[in-house]
């Protein structure tokens, strides 16, 4: 109800704040779990690796980093805001359907590798508690199905925001890992440079992991899907760059958990759930098993919003029919992809003896390819006058953001090179 | 501008068949007479100003090394799939430049949502249908289902030649150009002897589906062409915010047009989602009498009984006959927004009594209405929250429930469509469902 005219506030300036306040919590939500959302199994493992073999020493690459991913994010949420689109939707009124189709395809096939990587975290997590992965991973599948198909927006939408809070648990198994903190903010704050192969391809495979081609589109369609608009947009934008700062946070605090203890060691891990188990005997069995149960609810996150973040995506952009609620006769397409990318991706780590890291590589690889392309369409887009109006990118803005693209593909393309050459790089 | 119709001197060589897609033209080459290349075909004009009941193609956009330019229908000599050729020599061609008064088909049509009016749904153009209708090359449908897309995507290449075997076994879905509901702004230019505004023949919940489905700019677009009347029972359809988006994006005096015609709780309720101060603006641009109504409406909460009841109720003293009754009842009953019961009241405007319709045409003419009339009757004051309400009408089979002050002076009613969302514990209103 709208106050009568008679009866106007009498301190303006509090109730402002707080009705502004109130607001921001309604519109929070896309940017912030999308940020976190990227830390997700893949990422997790890259920043355990990079701390335990690394030690502080790649700490301030996350500033720039983090950068990125807001100028990146940034841009999305205001295609979302301003046009009312998906992302999917303007590729293909603007550059045709042929290019968006191939490019749905890409997107289908880089997040089916995704999904399994995801479930194989899951699987990996829930063995450190010693549930085997024949049981884990059918609940695991069950709970993402049911969350959807039974959900709407705003239910999901809480338990998505539930399911980022238990990324506090990196921030306690930093703590039990008693860094001494004034290394880690000296090297935080003191970019230092090496010139091995290793170290390069441990900031590119932190790059890498940060910024993923299904993001854009599944923040640009949950701003649309929360009919976010031009008006909100000012306060959307700050639930990109908050999601941004704690996913950048979370990412700190799994470094300096493995740099405190297991660097100094030498311990050489290959994957998160090894990170868990080495942190049992140097940090306390709570610093482990925070850690694990970090990287389950982590896996289990990020598989629910890829099949139903790529389904859709790939509905909206090809003009099927979209919607979880909607029966298999009405929405054939959609409950197809939805479906089988979930089964897919979690039978794929039950068939016994299944050589994982083929396909997580691939996942990786495709990620690569597909990165530049999607960037490149978002800020063409974000610069058309005709969609944007006055909220084309501005001249700095803009270098910045070509800028940032322009990084972002070269060291994703040198990954996907190294992945595919490792011997390009000797001491990888 | 409407620009003369071009003269009917057709002589285009068009095979006379099943039709033509749009895809299948895109990126072909126009040769002239001599077969030299005059330019591939990037899109195919439609004007604006021709009238008649499909839009009529008057013109190629071509492009070649230089420029684009559009060529005009009549030096189109030839136009079949593989084979399109120009009348005259390339030299002598005319090269225009697109005006401003042509509507491109690839570049305004295909890839864009459209509204199927029979199927009551937004959908992706995959592909355009061409037709020849009496020598004249037309735009007849619109191709949204599978075999459009795969056409699009793969083009005919992936048919055998001739035999176009292949895409038969996909699934194909055209809809007539008649209904359809173009959305981009472009095509509103477009003068057709079919009426402009199809999706005016919805119902207006189907209306809300549809505007539920589409982007910002997209739904205002719409909703402005709409009549004022079924703008506002299309508004009442939809969820309160969605509501307050619309017609804050509508010019002020529109906006207040249509509140007037909404109910006044229903109109209080929008109100209630608009900023204070744009809502204040536009109570003020009302007419009197409604304003009046929607502002009494705007000081309860919406979650009392004061604000769900309406002010659209019916009242007679106790002392009227039947007979005199059931005659003062018939002009109201046209305006009534529903009418399952009506009031008696005394002097005061104190509640004593009410009547159904049917009790109404049951009773005798000549008693008087206190001697026919249910009382006490059921009623809340404004302050009871609406689940009770709701559970009040719910336990006691009522269509309408009364609402009174302390003193039992009737102030409104709550009618069984003010709650029913309450009482079924899901949401009534169209929503997108998300991911």
């Amino acid at each position: 109800m709208i106050a009568p005219a008679a009866e106007s506030a009498p301190r303006p300036e509090v109730r402002s704040w707080r009705r502004r306040l109130t607001v921001f919590l309604a519109i929070l939500g896309p940017g912030f779990i999308t940020a976190n959302v990227d830390n997700d199994a893949g990422g997790i493992a890259t920043y355990s690796i990079a701390g335990a073999h690394f030690g502080y020493s790649l700490l301030w690459t996350l500033l720039p980093i983090t950068v990125a991913l807001i100028v990146v994010q940034e841009m999305s949420a205001r295609l979302g805001a301003i046009t009312g689109k998906g992302l999917g939707e303007l590729i293909r009124e603007n550059y045709g359907l042929r290019t968006t189709f191939y490019l749905m395809v890409a997107l289908l096939v880089t997040d089916i590798g995704n999904t399994v990587a995801e479930f194989a975290g899951w699987a990996a997590a829930l063995e450190i508690f010693g549930i085997p992965r024949w049981v884990s991973v059918p609940i695991g599948a069950f709970v993402v199905w049911w969350l959807v198909v039974k959900g709407n927006y705003k239910t999901v939408e809480k338990v998505f925001l539930i399911a980022c809070t238990v990324y506090l648990t990196y921030v306690a198994s930093a703590l039990f890992a008693k860094p001494v903190w004034s290394d880690v903010l000296k090297q935080t704050f003191e970019p230092k440079i090496e010139s091995s192969a290793a170290w390069i391809l441990m900031i590119i495979g932190i790059v890498g992991t940060t910024i993923a081609p299904w993001m854009q589109f599944y923040l640009q369609s949950s701003i649309v899907e929360k009919r976010i608009g031009p008006e909100e947009y000012r306060l959307s934008r700050w639930d990109v760059i908050v999601g941004c700062l704690v996913a950048a946070g979370v990412a700190f605090f799994i470094v300096v958990a493995c740099g405190a203890t297991l660097y100094p060691k030498g311990i050489r891990i290959e994957g998160a759930e090894q990170a868990a188990l080495a942190l049992v005997p140097l940090a306390g069995k709570w610093a482990g098993t925070l850690f694990a149960f970090g990287l389950a609810n982590a896996s289990l996150f990020a598989a629910s919003i890829l099949p139903l973040a790529t389904a859709y995506s790939i509905c909206e952009a090809l003009g099927f029919e979209a919607g979880v609620n909607k029966s298999w006769a009405e929405a054939p397409q959609f409950n197809t992809l939805y479906t089988s990318m979930i089964v897919i991706g979690a039978g794929v780590i039950l068939i016994p003896g299944v050589p994982l890291f083929p396909v997580l590589f691939l996942s990786q690889v495709l990620n690569g390819l597909l990165l530049p392309f999607v960037l490149i369409f978002v800020v063409l887009l974000v610069n058309r006058v005709d969609l944007m109006g006055t909220y084309v990118n501005g001249r700095v803005w803009n270098w910045i953001a070509w800028g940032t693209v322009g990084v972002m593909v070269l060291l994703t393309l040198v990954l996907v090179v190294a992945t595919i050459w490792p011997g390009l790089f000797p001491a990888a | 501008m409407p620009l003369p119709a071009p003269p009917p001197t057709r002589s285009t060589a068009v095979p006379a068949h099943e039709g033509f897609f749009v895809s299948e033209f895109l990126g072909e080459t126009v040769r002239d007479v001599a077969r030299q290349p005059v330019g591939k075909i990037r899109d195919l004009a439609v004007s604006t100003g021709v009238r008649s009941p499909f839009p009529k193609i008057t013109g190629l956009l071509l492009r070649d090394r230089f420029d684009t330019f559009v060529l005009p229908w009549e030096d189109v000599a030839i136009f079949q799939r593989g084979t399109v050729r120009t009348r005259l020599m390339k030299d002598d061609l005319l090269h225009r430049p697109p005006s401003e008064d042509e509507i491109f088909l690839a570049r305004h049509l295909l890839d864009k949502q459209i509204v199927d009016i029979n199927g009551v749904k937004v959908v992706r153009v995959n592909d355009l249908k061409l037709d020849v209708v009496s020598g004249d090359l037309v735009l007849t449908a619109a191709d949204v289902g599978v075999r459009g897309l795969v056409r699009r995507v793969f083009g005919a290449g992936i048919t055998p030649r001739g035999g176009r075997l292949s895409d038969r076994s996909l699934p194909s879905r055209l809809i007539p150009w008649d209904s359809i509901q173009p959305l981009h702004p472009q095509l509103d230019r477009l003068e057709t002897t079919l009426p402009q505004e199809r999706l005016q023949r919805l119902h207006p919940a189907d209306i809300a589906d549809i505007l539920s489905q589409v982007s910002g700019t997209e739904r205002t677009g719409i909703f402005r062409k709409l009549d004022v009347e079924t703008a506002a029972e299309t508004l009442h359809e939809m969820e309160p915010e969605m509501q307050a988006e619309i017609l804050e994006d509508l010019p002020e005096e529109h906006a207040s047009e249509i509140l007037e015609q909404m109910p006044a709780d229903e109109a209080a309720d929008v109100l209630g989602e608009i900023e204070g101060e744009h809502a204040r603006d536009l109570v003020q641009l009302m007419e009197k009498e409604a304003a009046a109504e929607v502002t009494e409406l705007l000081v309860h909460d919406e979650n009392t009984a004061g604000g769900l009841m309406g002010t659209d109720f019916v009242t007679f003293p106790p002392h009227l006959s039947v007979r005199e009754t059931l005659l003062r009842l018939r002009p109201i009953a046209r305006d009534a927004e529903v009418l399952f019961y009506f009031y008696v009241v005394d002097e005061r405007e104190i509640l004593l009594g009410a009547l159904s319709v049917r009790e109404l045409l049951a009773a005798d003419d000549d008693v008087t209405l206190e001697k026919v009339m249910t009382t006490p009757v059921k009623s809340v004051t404004p302050d009871v929250p609406a689940d009770d309400v709701a559970e009040t009408m719910s336990k006691y089979d009522l269509l309408a429930l009364p609402v009174t002050d302390p003193e039992g002076v009737l102030m409104g009613i709550i009618t069984i469509d003010d709650v029913v969302d309450r009482l079924h514990d899901m949401p009534r209103r169209h929503r997108r469902r998300l991911r």
